[in-house]
Formats: C-alpha cells, structure tokens, sequence
C-alpha cells in the first residue's frame, strides 16, 4: 500500500514548490491512472514514491510518504528499489546493456544475489513481459514496445511490490503500446499494484481502478474511472483526452459512462441512441476551408532507399505526389519508413533509386542547406533543435542566416511566437522550457523563415491534448496560405481532424493513401499498419451510419433520428 | 564514402581474436601501447603495427571499418611525418628538400625558408606508426568485443565498478551520440546555417551544434543515473555476476607473453636512461646497453 500525507516537494534552488500538501492512498493491487497537464508534478511525485526525492535529488520535503509501512525518507533508495520499480518515458534512455539478459540481470546483481537466484530472477521477469526466448538478443534490435517491455523486466526481476511508469507509452507505436499495455494488465491481475502516468488516456483509462488528476502539484479528481468520466468538464478545463467511448456516453445520453466499446454496444443493443443535436461546439469544424492547389510540391518517382546495402530497403518503390497546401498525415508501424520518408523530402536523404523532387528541385542535385528557408524539419524530440541563449534568438536564427532585413526580421519573429503562444517566453532559455514549451518554439523557430513546406515528425508525441489540437490547427491554418505540411502521427484522430490526406505505410511501402474518412473504413488496410478506427466509426456502423468522430455521429445520428 | 557510425559497431564473429577473454584483449592493449609509448625506431614501430595486421584479417569486419582505420592511419602518419619533416628544430639535421629557398621574395624572408629534414621525417614516422599502432589495437577490441564483457574485463582487473560502468556507459551511447549529432547538424544546414565552412565562424557553428547535443546527453544521463539508482546500483557495495569469465590456456599464454615483453622492453630502456644519465651502471650489464640502444 501506498500512503501519501501532507506531502510537500520544493526541487533544489527553486521557491516554488512543484507539489503542495499532497495526500493519497494507492491500495495493495491497485491500479491507479496519474495524469494532469504538462508540468502538474506528476513525474515529481513518481519520484517520490520510488525515494529518488529526497535521497537522490536533494530539494525540501515536507510529509511523509509509506511503502508498505517503509517511510520513504527513513529507508535508503537501495530497500526501497526492491519495493519500487519506477520506468521512464524513454527506454533507450534507461536501457544501457547491449544483450537483453544483462539489463535484466543488473538489479539483481546490484543486490548481490547468487548466481542461480539471477537467472531465476531473470526467466521469471521476461517471461512476465513476453520476452522469454529473448535472452541473448541485442537490446538494438528491439522495436520500441519490445524495449519498454524490457526496461519493466529489468525491474520485476528485483520482484517488486508496486511499479510505477512514467508516460511508457509517449514512444510507442500502435504495436508498442498493445504489447506493453498487455503486460500491464498481466502484472495487475498477479497482484501487483501499478500507477501509471499517461497522456493517452484513451488508451489506459479501461485498464485503471481509479484515475487521479493533479493539477499545478495538487491532486483535484481522484474517482474510479465512471465517475471520473462523470466530470468531464475537469477533463476538458485541463486539456486532458476524454476517451471517445466516455464522450459519446455523455452525448448519446448514457446512464452510466461507458468505458469500452463493448459497453456502448450494449447500450445500442438496448434501444440508446443519440438524442443531442449537434450544439454549436460539436458542429464546428476543427479545421477552415481551402482552395486546391494544381501545383505539385512534393513528389517522389519510383524512390527506393536502403540504409546499408546489407539491409533491406526503408522505402520501396515509391511514387507520390503531394500538392501546395495539402495537410498529409503519415502513418504506418516504427520501421515502416516514415521519418525516412521525411528526411527525403528535407534533402537530408538522397534515394538509392528513383527520383525526389522538392519545390521542383531534384534532391540529388541539391545540399540539404539549399533547401533553408524553403523547407523545415521538426524532429521528435525538440531538445535537438535548440541551442540559442533565449527563444527570441531562436526565433530569429533562422530569418538572420536568410539575410532577411531588420524590419521583416523583427515582424516574422514576432508573428512566429505569437502564433505559437510563447510571446511571454521571449528571454527564457528554450533548453529550460517543458517539452511543449520546447516544442512551439522549435517549430516558430521553423516558420518564422516563411517556409513553403513543413515537415514534422511525431509533433503530438507525448504532449496533452490541449497542445496539440492547437498546434495541429495552427498548421492547418498555415495550409490556408498554401504552406505544405506533411507530418508522421501515431494519432488517427490527429490525422482525420487536422489532415487532407492520409498516407499509411508498410514495410517501406505506401499501403493507402487518400482522405482520412476513406482510409479509415478499409479494414484490412488499417490491420496490416496495426491501427484501429476511432470508437466513433465503430459505432458509427452499429447505428447504420457514417461517423468518423464524436461530432460526425451525434449530428448525423441526431439528423437522422 | 563511408559512414562514421560505422565506428560505434561492435561486429560478431567467431575467429580467434573474437573468443579471447577481455582480459586478455585489455593486457594486449595496455601492452602494446606501453611498448609503442617505449619504442623509438620507425622500424620497430612499423614491426609491431605489421604484428595487428593478422588480427584485423581474422576479425572479418565489414568493409566500411578498414575503409575507416585504412584513413585513419593514412591520415595520423601524413600528418605527423610532414609536420615534423618541416618543422622539425632540432640538431643535427639533414635537408633532403627545398621547398621555399631562404632567398626566395617575402615568403622566403617570412620563414626563413621551407625545408624537409631526414631527422624530422624519420621522427615523424616513429610519432605516426605510435599513434597508428594505438589506434589500431583500441579500435580492434572496441570493435570485437561487447561493452558488458569490456566491464567484467575491467573488473576482474581490479578496476573499481563505478569507474568501470562510467567508462563502459559512455562507449555504449556513443553510437546514439553520433547519431544526434547528425541530426543537429542536418536541423541546423535547414536552417541556414552552413556547419561545415571553417572561418570566424567556426567556434560559433561548434558550440551551436554542441549545445543541444550535450543538452540532451545531461538529460539522458539524469534518466539513467534515477534508473540505475531505483535499481539498487551502488558502486560501493559488493555485487555479484551473472557472467563468468573463465581463462583458456591461450589467454594465460598470450597475457604473460605480453605483459612480459612489454616489462622488458621498459626495464631495458629505463636502465639505459640510467646508464646515459650517469645515475647507474652495471659493467655486466653492456650486452643489454647495446640492446636497448638499437631499440
């Protein structure tokens, strides 16, 4: 069990405390959903349970927290390691064994155990996560669920009571994310008590006892998940994901929350249906309209790519065009060739075979630099990104290595940072700012130089739904000027709402490509990629209709009924 | 061209150099490089880089790496034998070439004339074939030899585990380092940014790219350094293995082969330092003076 009373953390050198007057109790076997918007403390108070707050991190504590009775405070890090096993966000961030045995060897061998008590330890714990013929494998060669779902073996092989993981799904692909919430689930129902932190709430919300929010370090919803999604108005304050299934509970007048497909289905079966025209916020469109454009921007004729000869190609065969102005979303399994797909068309990347043109431009003739001011590339994590002293200078590197004037200089820059919402962060260091803060100003520092096409890859990638809507629909709006944009998502909600045209990729080819709400009822199509249909569309079919998010199907349903 | 990622590669492969211990591979190193460090004839030096040569056959890399360590030599020993055959200032020395004749108009009052000395050539050869023969042997057990086994190596040797975790940790996420690298600068060329243009400049574009790279590798060590910690990991306390390294008759042989040439060759040339230096001399001892002054 878990019991948190009164806990107060300030981190070292900082006046403000990131949790304040925090109380909690997580039960034995419990599996508990901690979310909150970007910076609320929840990754703080992670860390806290796990003891690395105060004995590793320093900082000012007030309150007690208890482990199964161990005051985290009084009990040193190396006891309560065998009580906690706490995984982060990032596997190749925690995984350092190149051989998969010996990342799970690693705590027990730091407990000093004998030899035959470490492979005990170790076949038990790969066997949890799926992973028992993987051995001798080399942790490279792992997919991104695959690495996740070791770095938890490399914790349950200290037999832990309580594991704790932090956003362990923000890397994954859809693939990813089943495996390692399979195995979640498995360590629930053998008793061990789970709080996990996620964004994706849709995605965990079914699996969880009760969910918590925190908000700026307190704790402001703590229900079992029905009555959670009873209040989704906090959801929505915070820019927290409501789970489609709990939305269209709400919206077709369900008596009780709905948290699965299953359960709306037994609620259609027994007469439910919509009874809520759409109100003027459902019938909005998320995106504006815009004229087509005849003018190719970017295309790639028969381009095939490989890596390394000895390996097999990322991109096969590929032929595409992609018009000004079109918003294309791309998606398909890591490894299928997107982000290859993205480095083509930003000249990082010349084609083993075949032909990319950008702007016009053959990319075999061209240095990646010819391409500045023309094309901008955001990658996944924007730390990357970013190395001027303030986001002002940020901003404005870009435009100053174009030789833009002063006057167009200063008016981009601002128009940049007061479309990406960071006109207040102009002096901070952008290195200091959170992952969403870093994130805007990556891509102002994109747009500011007027681009024509803008490449992005994983932009929502473990940022809260208030985030990326907005920066989604900024892009979208951008498109209204005739900017191409072309990003990866794992989203396919982000794609039909914030995308012309879908692209989906398998194994280095395109396996589909048109509009999202066409793409989306071909089943097969969407299996191979391993990606599901919104719960709208499922339901959608039920009811005899064609929906592809919650406001096609309460107003259609609402028309129709 | 080949890719510099290729570096961080650790091959697989079952030649004999592949199933040494790491122990063993670790004195072979320690001992070739203090035999190198003790050596000062080019061809001796040329001798004992020639001995890698069969290693490298054996361990059956792929191409790109002797594309890769082929450069590397090729560039350490241009480089050093035509620094050092210009520049060399010491006494006595012999021109073998004029390149700019001390009357020659202002570059030749400039530098007082360009000449190549036999004494620097071979000087720089002697410095080149050392940092060949270094080089080469640290890229062949980086090469062939698995990080986890480069630890329990440094262990057994009675290297403490937290220094020897610090250095493996940092040669295993080298790869992903010159990865982001790569990324920095392909952000930064689209950005307008020219990386690769050496002027007044240059400073600027290093710290640019260095930047973001170390900002995310501090991030990365913090992520690694909770986990090791949740994980018990406690440099101080006694741990066990899981792995077992055990010596082959092979193993004993060649590490006493090596450790003992490689004491030798340094007590050999100790004591003629001393005998030079007038410190100490042993009359019984000329035949090994003579030795040692061919060496």
């Amino acid at each position: 069990m878990i019991k948190i009373e009164n806990f107060t953390y300030t981190y070292p050198g900082r006046s403000v405390s990131t949790i304040k007057d925090l109380s909690a109790e997580v039960p034995e076997g419990g599996l508990v959903l901690l979310t909150g918007p970007t910076g609320c403390g929840k990754s703080t108070l992670l860390k806290a349970i796990n003891g690395l707050i105060p004995h590793l991190m320093g900082g000012r504590m007030e309150g007690k927290i208890e482990i199964n009775g161990l005051d985290t405070r009084k009990t040193d890090i190396f006891t309560l390691s065998r009580k906690v096993g706490l995984i982060f966000q990032n596997p190749d961030d925690q995984i350092f064994s190149t051989v998969v045995q010996d990342e799970v060897a690693f705590g027990p061998e730091n407990l000093a155990l004998p030899r035959k008590m470490i492979r005990q330890g170790i076949d038990k714990a790969l066997k949890l996560v799926g992973l028992d013929e993987f051995h001798h494998r080399g942790t490279h060669m792992l997919s991104g669920g695959e690495k996740q779902r070791l770095a938890i073996a490399s914790v349950l092989s200290m037999s832990p009571d309580i594991l704790i993981l932090d956003e362990p799904l923000a890397q994954l692909d859809p693939r990813g994310s089943t495996e390692v919430l399979k195995t979640i689930r498995t360590l629930n129902d053998n008793g061990m008590t789970v709080i996990l932190v996620e964004h994706r709430i849709h995605e965990v919300a079914h699996l969880a006892d009760r969910i918590m929010i925190m908000e700026k370090g307190r704790i402001v919803l703590d229900e079992e998940p029905r009555a959670a999604f009873e209040r989704i108005d906090v959801f929505k304050k915070l820019g927290l994901r409501v789970p489609e299934s709990a939305e269209i509970s709400h919206a077709m007048g369900f008596k009780k929350v709905a948290l699965t497909m299953e359960e709306i289905k037994k609620g259609i079966n027994a007469g439910i249906r919509p009874a809520v025209a759409p109100s003027s916020n459902h019938a909005s469109p998320e995106t504006p309209e815009k004229e087509d454009s005849d003018e190719t921007a970017l295309e790639m004729e028969g381009v095939s790519f490989q890596y390394d000869r000895r390996a097999g190609f990322v991109l096969e065969d590929i032929y595409l065009n992609i018009r000004k102005g079109e918003v294309v979303s791309l998606m398909g399994n890591n490894g299928s060739g997107k982000s290859t797909m993205l480095l083509h068309f930003a000249a990082l990347l010349k084609p083993s075979r075949g032909r990319v043109t950008v702007l016009a431009r053959d990319t075999r003739k061209l240095e990646a630099r010819q391409l500045a001011g023309m094309v901008g590339i955001a990658f996944q994590d924007p730390t990357l990104m970013l190395f001027n002293e303030t986001v002002w200078k940020e901003v404005a590197f870009g435009p100053r290595m174009l030789h833009f004037g002063e006057t167009k200089l200063r008016q981009k820059v601002e128009d940049a940072m007061n479309a990406m919402g960071i006109a207040g962060l102009r002096d901070e260091n952008p290195l200091s700012l959170s992952g969403g803060q870093r994130l805007r100003v990556a891509l102002a520092s994109i747009s500011s130089m007027q681009p024509e096409v803008i490449l992005l890859d994983e932009p929502t990638s473990g940022q809260d739904k208030s985030n990326s809507d907005s920066l989604l629909r900024y892009l979208y709006e951008l498109s209204g000027k005739g900017i191409t944009i072309l990003f990866t998502t794992h989203d396919i909600e982000a794609a039909i709402r914030y995308s012309d045209r879908l692209l989906v990729m398998n194994n280095g080819k395109i396996i589909a490509d048109g509009p999202p709400r066409k793409i989306i009822k071909e089943a097969e199509t969407l299996k191979k990629a391993n990606l599901r249909p919104p719960v709208s569309f499922k339901i959608g079919e039920l009811l005899g209709i064609e929906a592809f998010c919650i406001e096609d199907l309460v107003g259609e349903a609402a028309c129709s009924g | 061209m080949f890719r510099i990622r290729t570096l961080t590669v650790v091959e697989k492969g079952d030649s004999f150099i592949y199933r040494l211990d790491p122990r063993t591979k670790l004195l072979l190193l320690l001992s070739i490089g203090t035999i190198a460090i003790s050596l000062d004839k080019p061809e001796h030096l040329l001798l004992l880089s020639i001995f890698l040569i069969p290693s490298y056959l054996l361990a059956r890399f792929e191409l790109n790496k002797y594309k890769v360590i082929f450069l590397i030599v090729l560039i350490g020993l241009w480089g050093m034998v035509l620094s050092q055959a210009m520049f060399y200032r010491q006494w006595p020395r012999t021109v073998i070439l004029t390149i700019i004749p001390v009357d020659f108009p202002v570059l030749g009052r400039v530098t007082g004339g360009l000449y190549l000395y036999k004494e620097g050539l071979l000087y720089g050869l002697a410095q080149g074939l050392r940092f060949a023969t270094m080089i080469a042997s640290g890229l062949l057990i980086a090469w062939t030899t698995e990080p986890r086994d480069l630890l329990l190596g440094l262990v057994r040797l009675k290297v403490p585990y937290g220094m020897a975790f610090m250095f493996i940790t940092s040669v295993r996420f080298l790869p992903v380092l010159v990865s982001e690298l790569f990324t920095v600068i392909a952000v930064q060329r689209l950005r307008g940014a020219d990386t690769v243009r050496l002027g007044r400049h240059t400073l600027r574009s290093a710290i640019n790219i260095l930047t973001p790279v170390l900002a995310r590798s501090v991030k990365r060590a913090a992520t690694l350094g909770a986990s090791c910690e949740s994980r018990a990991f406690n440099p101080n306390l006694p741990r066990t293995y899981l792995r077992e390294l055990r010596y082959s008759r092979i193993d004993i042989m060649l590490s006493m082969a090596a450790v003992i040439a490689a004491a030798a060759i340094v007590v050999i040339k100790t004591l003629f330092w001393l005998y030079c230096t007038g410190i100490l001399y042993f009359p019984w001892l000329r035949w090994m003076y003579t030795i040692a002054r061919e060496l």
